[in-house]
């Protein structure tokens, strides 16, 4: 028994509730996430475009298509080990196992076999640190995040957000056999991103989490502390989002415009933190997916350009 | 629908993923391997 009750012993949980056998390759495909999974070719894509070096297209499409398998391999992991809560919560009541459209076991091993597919490609088709730190990053997200953290303390997205962090590192490392600065700035960025990114969800989602047994920041501290928390977190998001610029990853058109995207996040931040109860939670949400997209879509052009035409591109 | 059913359909859904995953694996594994032998260097 976990320390939230959750019963995770196999065998004492209701394993398949209601499968209808009438699952479709499509259930198989949102087993994956395909949502986040677009998310980290962005971000793992950017990492390998904006590291100095060559790779050839066949081998960096290689590499995107194993991060995005083993993002969302983990994310059929995650669904496998967590239908106990999702069938429970609004957003996630209509996944495929929950749903009953997908057994639990089949889901756990399509997970297994895809994580070690993308890891075994990744491996053999680009080099061996890329693939370390992709089963790295699958193993903290499964074991550190999903089994550990995440039914255990409010700060379960603040270090679980490093597995989402890692994509643009294993693309930097796919391109340059190694990990450098500008990888590291990258992984911080989103890693800083994460919480106040979470934080507005679950501010808007609290009694959900709560009905799940889920110690989201607002379901244990309280509303307040969690907009105080978002409030400190968007500081240092906005200070993060000009670091690529300041250590010459990227142009000064990157760091001006990062910059006043910073100041904007941190509007929405100090919005949620002024208003009254949830009110700027959700723009502070849609907000903050938005930025991100345009962080590294500004990376991404920069990057590409200054491949193509040399020295810093934007 | 029947339990049978229910497997029979659950059977055709996996070999479904199964065979278009090690399909894409081995055009993904012959792709490497001419650019590894240079094939594809252009």
């Amino acid at each position: 028994m976990t320390q939230t009750g959750v019963d995770h012993d196999n065998g004492a949980k209701p394993a398949d509730p209601g499968w209808t056998g009438e699952s479709f390759v499509g259930d198989y495909v949102s087993l994956l996430k395909p949502r986040v999974m677009s998310l980290v070719v962005f971000t793992g894509l950017t990492g390998m475009v904006v590291a100095p070096g060559t790779i050839h297209w066949v081998l960096g499409l290689v590499a995107v298509i194993c991060i995005s398998i083993g993002a969302g391999a983990s994310g059929a992991i995650n669904m496998w080990y967590d239908a106990d809560i999702d069938a429970t919560m609004d957003r996630t009541s209509g996944r495929p196992i929950p749903s009953g459209r997908v057994p639990r076991a089949d889901a756990l091993g399509f997970g297994v076999a895809l994580s070690l597919a993308s890891i075994a490609l990744m491996g053999v088709a680009v080099n061996w640190l890329s693939a370390a730190l992709l089963a790295v990053t699958i193993g903290f997200y499964i074991f550190v995040y999903t089994m550990w953290l995440k039914r255990r303390t409010p700060q379960n997205i603040v270090i679980g957000g490093a597995a989402g962090a890692m994509p643009p590192v294993i693309g930097w490392a796919a391109t340059t056999g190694d990990v450098g600065l500008g990888a590291i700035v990258l992984f911080a960025l989103i890693f800083l991103w994460t919480p106040p990114h979470f934080w507005a969800l679950a501010l808007l989602r609290s009694g959900e989490y709560a009905a799940a047994k889920v110690p989201m920041l607002p379901v244990v501290a309280g509303e307040r502390t969690t907009k105080n928390h978002i409030l400190a977190y968007s500081v240092l998001v906005a200070v993060a989002g000009v670091a690529p610029w300041y250590i010459g990853l990227a142009g000064l058109t990157y760091g001006i415009t990062s910059a006043v995207l910073g100041l904007v996040f941190l509007g929405f931040a100090v919005a949620v933190w002024r208003g009254e109860g949830t009110a700027w939670a959700g723009r502070m949400y849609g907000f903050s997916i938005l930025y991100l997209f345009l962080i590294f879509a500004l990376l991404l052009v920069d990057g590409g350009l200054a491949a193509n035409f040399g020295g810093a591109g934007l | 629908m029947n339990d049978l059913d229910k497997n029979a359909k659950r059977m055709r859904d996996k070999n479904r993923v199964v065979g278009f995953s090690l399909l894409a694996f081995v055009v993904i594994i012959v792709l490497v391997t001419m650019v590894r032998l240079g094939a594809l260097n252009g």
